[in-house]
């Protein structure tokens, strides 16, 4: 091994990739017209509450599944900085190349709308690594093994939840599916997301783990991680409604019920985390 | 497997703490949609009723801030709200603003510009219409 030598060449391949990541992952928002407007509209004490959190996602996810392998926390934090950037960058230049930011674009839009962007696209800059790279299989175990603690799981759980939610709740069709769902569709919505997030959960198995442990039964682990996964995938789906204000002059009726909907992608997304991250 | 060794015996203190958190979550969930999906059978039709607010001035008019409040359950979307100054039983001026939804028993809030003072003539607004979700 040159590790050496070529470590700065290693770094600027991972930035590389880091760049493709971001932009596979950030593409489909950054091609939905909501979030144009949405780094203008949301409240900017929310919005930058949310990259603030978002950072700190980052910091961690940088530790199970990051671009490079990581040992430290500084390590980690250079790293979700590093995502962070990459992500900006390359939220700017697809804005850019669309035409939507343009030199008379002003200051506040226009950094607003790479705001917004940099969130879904700073996931892909931090997971192009796992995604993109051909191989390197025995750094993956290792990060897996990190992964495999009970707290690491939730957080990949919460992870996955968020950046499906995130995808989806911009739209306009969150609310319209709301109100266009009756209470008992809400409910068989909630049994649906459980039992979707419980079979997943169950046949893709625990990161790292090719079986799930000792002594869990289906019941147990049920308990122990699809019930609270679907209540993290619920209360991420609440956090993000709220950060584009879409709870503000709803009834306690149909926040629960948009609550219920977005938390159906954010159920599926925190079961198959695994797989991504 | 020498790790999964470590995991068996008693269930660690953070599994259950998020067990019965999830736990309590869902149960409020299905609580709250149970209760209305029991006591409110179908949607009514939206009543919209509209409040005016402040009064203000722009660049070369007025601005009649108003919020649309839903007093049924229903969702009313594409709501149209028309505003209208009246002198006596002669129309001044007619403004009209759309709102894309709001839902039962929320609001949603917005402006209607004149160009006349809204605040010298006697000032109208109410809701003219919607669409079902």
């Amino acid at each position: 091994m040159v590790a050496l030598t070529s470590a700065d060449r290693d770094y600027a391949l991972g930035l590389g990739r880091a760049f493709g990541g971001a932009i596979l992952f950030g593409l489909p928002l950054l091609m939905t017209m909501e979030m144009w407007s949405l780094g203008v509209t949301t409240h900017a004490w929310r919005l930058l509450l949310f990259l603030v959190l978002n950072f700190w996602v980052l910091v961690v996810l940088s530790r199970f599944g990051g671009f490079e392998p990581t040992s430290s926390l500084n390590d980690d934090l250079l790293d979700a900085l590093a995502a962070y950037a990459v992500a900006i960058a390359a939220a700017a230049c697809v804005l850019a190349l669309f035409g939507l930011i343009r030199f008379d674009t002003p200051l506040n839009e226009w950094v607003g709308m790479i705001a917004v962007q940099s969130v879904p696209a700073s996931f892909g800059a931090m997971l192009a690594r796992k995604q993109l790279s051909t191989g390197d299989s025995r750094n993956d175990e290792d990060q897996a093994a990190r992964a495999e603690g009970y707290g690491g799981q939730l957080f990949l759980m919460l992870a996955g939840s968020l950046f499906l939610a995130f995808n989806v709740a911009p739209t306009e069709e969150v609310s319209l599916v709301g109100f266009k769902m009756t209470p008992w569709h809400s409910l068989a919505l909630v049994a649906a997301s459980l039992l979707l997030l419980h079979i997943l959960v169950f046949a893709i198995g625990l990161s790292g783990q090719k079986q799930r442990p000792h002594g869990y039964g289906i019941g147990r682990l049920f308990l122990v991680y699809s019930v609270p996964g679907y209540g993290i995938a619920l209360l991420v789906s609440l956090y993000v409604l709220w950060t584009f204000g879409s709870t503000d002059g709803q009834n306690l009726e149909a926040l629960v019920g948009s609550t219920v909907v977005l938390g159906f992608p954010a159920a599926i997304g925190a079961a198959i985390a695994r797989l991504v991250i | 497997m020498a790790k999964g060794d470590s995991r068996r015996g008693k269930t660690p203190l953070l599994e259950w703490f998020a067990a019965v958190t999830g736990l309590l979550l869902i149960l409020s969930v299905v609580a709250v949609i149970g209760r209305e999906a029991i006591r409110e059978p179908a949607a009514d039709t939206p009543a919209i009723a509209i409040q005016v607010g402040a009064i203000g001035q722009v660049a070369d008019g007025f601005v009649v801030a108003f919020e649309a409040l839903n007093q049924a359950n229903g969702t009313a979307v594409a709501v149209e709200i028309e505003g209208t100054l009246m002198s006596g039983s002669s129309l001044v001026e007619r403004s009209v603003a759309t709102i894309d939804y709001v839902p039962g028993h929320g609001r949603t809030s917005g402006g209607l510009f004149f160009s006349k003072d809204p605040r010298k003539n006697r000032l109208i607004v109410r809701a003219t219409g919607f669409q079902d979700p």
